[in-house]
């Protein structure tokens, strides 16, 4: 060990530790892996795009960005209206059912935003239930003589996107409320400040870090939709990326999109840092003895209720509930056809393989990180760590040209020495699809693994190194009993996200291989309800396990919170 | 390789025979040493140049207040940190060094540490089998077993960490690092989490383990009654630098700066100036030739040995503000028209003056450092 340690010199030196290298190197792999599709399209958008640049310049550029713009900013305001006012309104007061509030604020969390727009497509259609319901009560008989606004705008893209994405929001900000010092609160109150008044004057800014980290992941995921603002009409440049490449085969100018699309990602992760540093200081203030809630009752207790109920019911009862009422008649209609059994399999399929990958690859960029802190380690995990910021059509478009670089590479060299091609190997399987999963939310299961980590005390490692176990017997003998929790909770959360991944799946995947997300995206493209709410129900049902992870992760402080309440 | 088995053959002869005593003899090769070692966080010199040897069979104890550098020195030792330069030698193997780097597992060294490191998910018993791999199962039991009997914790082997008090928690901890014979064993504040009581019964056994087994040992600790009732030798450091080396006796009577003077008891501290090499206090003058001409100078008076008596004319005298019972001996504040702030005295609780009562009062030694 010494020998090769020294002969290793240089590269030895910089590590802490014996036996950390291997791990630095299994990191730095999983981390070029991640950087790899931003390199490459750096590197072909350079490549430029001829005449289509200018075309892109002039009308697709500014009505996209314009429209990106609009839509973040409303969105945005929207999940922190939203968001923000839930977590006061379950934290701040008590009454009746405000304990299935706490967590069936979580639901929309379910349902994709490529989802709720296909289910309220349906709800609010001129002759669906909505619209016939009104119509109905007022006494209308024809659908002209009543139209609601159009949901196929920027306006209702805004809306339905908000009420699927406030529960970042509602998460982060509700985390930190919990958090907040009573003390802090109660001298704004001596002071002479009205629950109002301590709310907009110190619960509030406190706050803001953690209304910021909410709203900026919401943002990421506005970013990333492909779904609903294609079904609503709304041309973002997610949407302007995907049809360059899918109607106009142009990747130079779908990577110089994709480009533009990365600085505003850019914008969003800096905020999100800057919030996150800003909430380490927050966080940190006094000892926290929980504020008392004000209890309500009558008939304000049941305005409470009603206010909190309302973004549940629009995100996630209405549209879930149609969706299940669909289901079940096309179930009854049609029988559950082989088709969708068909797909689903190839959800599971990819979405396990992918999972299976980014914990493997999530526990060695979180253990290398853990045997060399603060140096090359912690830069792997969070180089490693980027895809999460990364819209899927943007990764898609990155990863189109390196895979099929490596598979002329696999093919030249195979027809040479065996005489036999072997085609499009990585990027006509399914193993590019894995491959863009794995990048994109690598960042999951490596935060869980570095999260589960992290409450180990590094003096267990000491101890076991001490008493002679390698750093790898370490991990396998300590760390991975202890963490098991904490990585089967990251294999969840990532398993759920490939399965509800549309836009790289849309762009990488194998011809005639379809999963339940782009079934349903097809569907509603060509305006045909088949099998589409069976595929969405299906992924809203899948979609409910993290949410109970997440409202039992949380589950301990509310109980907490409810005994100190009586 | 070769040197683990020696060290586990030595380590069954040890426990086969309990009465061999391995007293240190200054002309065997060392267990431990530790030449021109350094270590700096960026600016911040945590190790600064340390030289030190420890004879086998020695117990050293490392102290030094919080920052001083203690615990990154026995870090280094355990190869858990890497060198900026230097080298440290275990048992005759240079295991860090500008030519080699032997990782922890690698050294043939046991550690202990402040909060024990028990891992949660093992019971007491696997706990200590951990470090026992090499073993075949039957011995390794057999060793575990006989370890855990040596802590009187063997019929608790089943049960896991948290149902353990902080006592026994130590003492698996302690044989969990002792049972694979470690040519080294460390203790990084091994006490400093247990009451005042268990502290004393723990100091004593882990003290008797110690020399039983004859194992070299170094002891981190921010607590002086923890190193002088511990250690054969006692190393202060500050700054990241040894200050100073040497018994209990010698660090206690000879400080060689005010700050090892405090760390050892506490003191009444009275600032004075030199001059013609002697320091004027408003007590007296005090001989003080190694102090500079003119410099500002510290002089010490320990609480124990400042005597009280019935004052004849002349004397010095002092009026006894409150005594505060410790026990057998009796904290007494006397004020002194000539200082600022009373002294402090400890007397016999048999000889105790009343409040508001007129003594005498003679110092019996004087330490004198340059103020800093």
């Amino acid at each position: 060990m010494s020998a090769t340690a020294a002969t290793f010199g240089h590269s030895a030196a910089a590590l802490k530790r014996g036996g950390a290298r291997g791990w630095l190197i299994a990191s730095a792999v999983a981390a070029v892996l991640v950087a790899a599709p931003i390199i490459a399209l750096v590197a072909i958008a350079t490549r430029g795009s001829g005449d289509v640049w200018v075309h892109l310049l002039t009308h697709v550029l500014p009505t996209a960005t314009l429209n990106t713009m609009l839509l973040l900013a409303g969105v945005g305001a929207f999940v922190v209206f939203i968001g923000a006012g839930a977590a006061w309104l379950v934290t701040a007061y008590d009454f009746p059912g405000r304990r299935i509030l706490d967590w069936a604020l979580l639901l929309p969390l379910a349902v994709p935003t490529y989802i709720v727009a296909y289910a309220y497509l349906d709800l609010l259609h001129p002759i669906g239930p909505i619209q016939s319901a009104i119509r109905a009560v007022l006494g209308f008989t024809s659908p002209s003589q009543l139209r609601l606004p159009e949901i196929r705008s920027i306006g209702g893209a805004i809306i339905l996107l908000g009420f699927v994405l406030y529960p970042y929001v509602y998460l982060s900000t509700r985390a930190l409320f919990l958090m907040q010092a009573a003390g802090l609160l109660d001298a704004a109150r001596t002071l002479g400040a009205g629950r109002y008044g301590v709310f907009f004057r110190v619960a509030l800014p406190l706050a803001r870090p953690a209304i910021a980290i909410g709203a900026s992941l919401a943002l990421m995921e506005t970013l990333n939709d492909v779904g609903a603002s294609e079904f609503l009409g709304v041309r973002t440049l997610t949407l302007s990326i995907y049809s360059t490449w899918i109607n106009q085969s142009n990747l130079p100018g779908a990577a110089q999109l994709a480009l533009v699309m990365l600085a505003v990602v850019v914008l969003l992760v800096v905020i999100e840092r800057r919030a996150r540093r800003g909430q380490r200081f927050a966080g940190r203030s006094q000892r926290t003895a929980p504020a008392a809630r004000q209890r309500l009752t009558g008939a304000k207790a049941a305005l409470a209720l009603i206010l909190g109920l309302i973004p549940v019911l629009i995100g996630f009862g209405a549209p879930a509930i149609h969706l299940l009422i669909r289901a079940i008649h096309r179930i009854d209609f049609a029988g559950l056809s082989g088709t969708i059994v068909n797909e689903a399999a190839n959800t599971v399929g990819v979405s396990a393989a992918a999972t299976a990958i980014a914990v493997g690859l999530g526990l060695v960029v979180a253990y290398g990180a853990r045997l060399d802190p603060g140096r090359l380690g912690g830069v792997l995990l969070r180089v490693a760590s980027l895809g999460y910021a990364l819209p899927g059509t943007v990764i898609a478009i990155g990863l189109l040209s390196p895979l099929a670089g490596l598979d002329n590479l696999v093919d030249g060299i195979s027809r040479g020495m065996l005489g036999v091609s072997t085609g499009l190997l990585l990027s006509g399987s399914a193993a590019a699809l894995i491959y863009a999963y794995v990048t994109r939310f690598l960042a999951v299961s490596a935060g869980g693994a570095d999260a589960g980590l992290s409450k180990v005390s590094v003096t267990l490692d000491h101890s076991a190194r001490t008493l002679g176990e390698t750093a790898t017997g370490t991990l396998r003998r300590i760390h991975l009993p202890l963490i098991r929790p904490a990585l089967g909770a990251a294999a969840i959360l990532v398993f759920v996200d490939c399965m509800k991944e549309l836009p790289a799946t849309l762009l990488l995947r194998p011809l005639n291989f379809e999963t339940l997300a782009t079934h349903l995206y097809g569907e509603a493209a060509r305006g045909t309800y088949e099998d589409g709410a069976v595929a969405a129900l299906a992924i809203v049902l899948v979609g409910l396990l993290p949410v109970i992870l997440l409202a039992r992760l949380s589950g301990p402080t509310i109980l907490r919170q409810g005994r100190l309440d009586s | 390789m070769d040197q683990a088995l020696r060290q586990e053959q030595a380590d069954t002869e040890r426990l086969a025979d309990p009465d061999r005593s391995s007293l240190p003899t200054p002309a065997a090769r060392p267990a431990l040493l530790v030449d021109d070692l350094s270590l700096a966080f960026g600016a911040i010199r945590a190790v600064d140049s340390v030289s030190f040897s420890a004879a086998p069979g020695e117990i050293v104890a490392l102290v030094g207040h919080s920052g001083s550098g203690k615990s990154t020195l026995l870090r280094l030792i355990a190869g858990l940190d890497r060198p900026d330069a230097g080298r440290v030698v275990i048992d005759g193997r240079e295991v860090s060094g500008p030519d080699a780097f032997v990782p922890p597992e690698a050294r043939g060294i046991g550690m202990m540490f402040q909060d024990y490191a028990l891992f949660p998910h093992l019971s007491v018993l696997k706990n200590v089998l951990f470090g026992l791999r090499r073993l075949r199962a039957e011995e390794a039991m057999a060793r575990a077993r006989t370890a855990l009997d040596r802590v009187g914790l063997r019929h608790r082997e089943n049960d896991f960490p948290h149902m353990l008090s902080g006592g026994e928690q130590q003492r698996v901890a302690l044989a969990r690092a002792m049972v694979p014979g470690p040519g080294l064993l460390m203790m990084d504040e091994p006490f400093s989490n247990l009451d005042r009581r268990t502290r004393d019964v723990i100091r004593e056994e882990t003290s008797g383990v110690l020399r039983e087994s004859g194992t070299t040992t170094l002891v981190v600790t921010h607590d002086a009654d923890d190193a002088m009732r511990i250690a054969d030798r006692i190393m202060m450091m500050q700054g990241g630098r040894i200050v100073q080396s040497g018994n209990a006796e010698d660090l206690y009577k000879h400080p060689r700066s005010l700050q090892v003077a405090r760390f050892f008891c506490e003191l009444n501290e009275i600032s004075g100036t030199c001059g013609n090499g002697v320091v004027s206090t408003p007590l007296g003058d005090v001989s003080a030739p190694e102090i500079a001409e003119g410099a500002a100078a510290t002089v010490c008076l320990r609480p124990k040995e400042i005597r009280l008596f019935a004052p004849s004319p002349g004397d010095r005298t002092g009026t006894v503000i409150s005594g505060q019972c410790l026990g057998d001996s009796v904290l007494v504040h006397l004020a002194v028209p000539e200082l600022d702030r009373p002294l402090r005295v400890v007397v016999p609780a048999t000889d105790a003056p009343a409040p508001g009562q007129t003594v005498g009062f003679a110092a019996g030694n004087v330490l004198v450092f340059p103020a800093n």
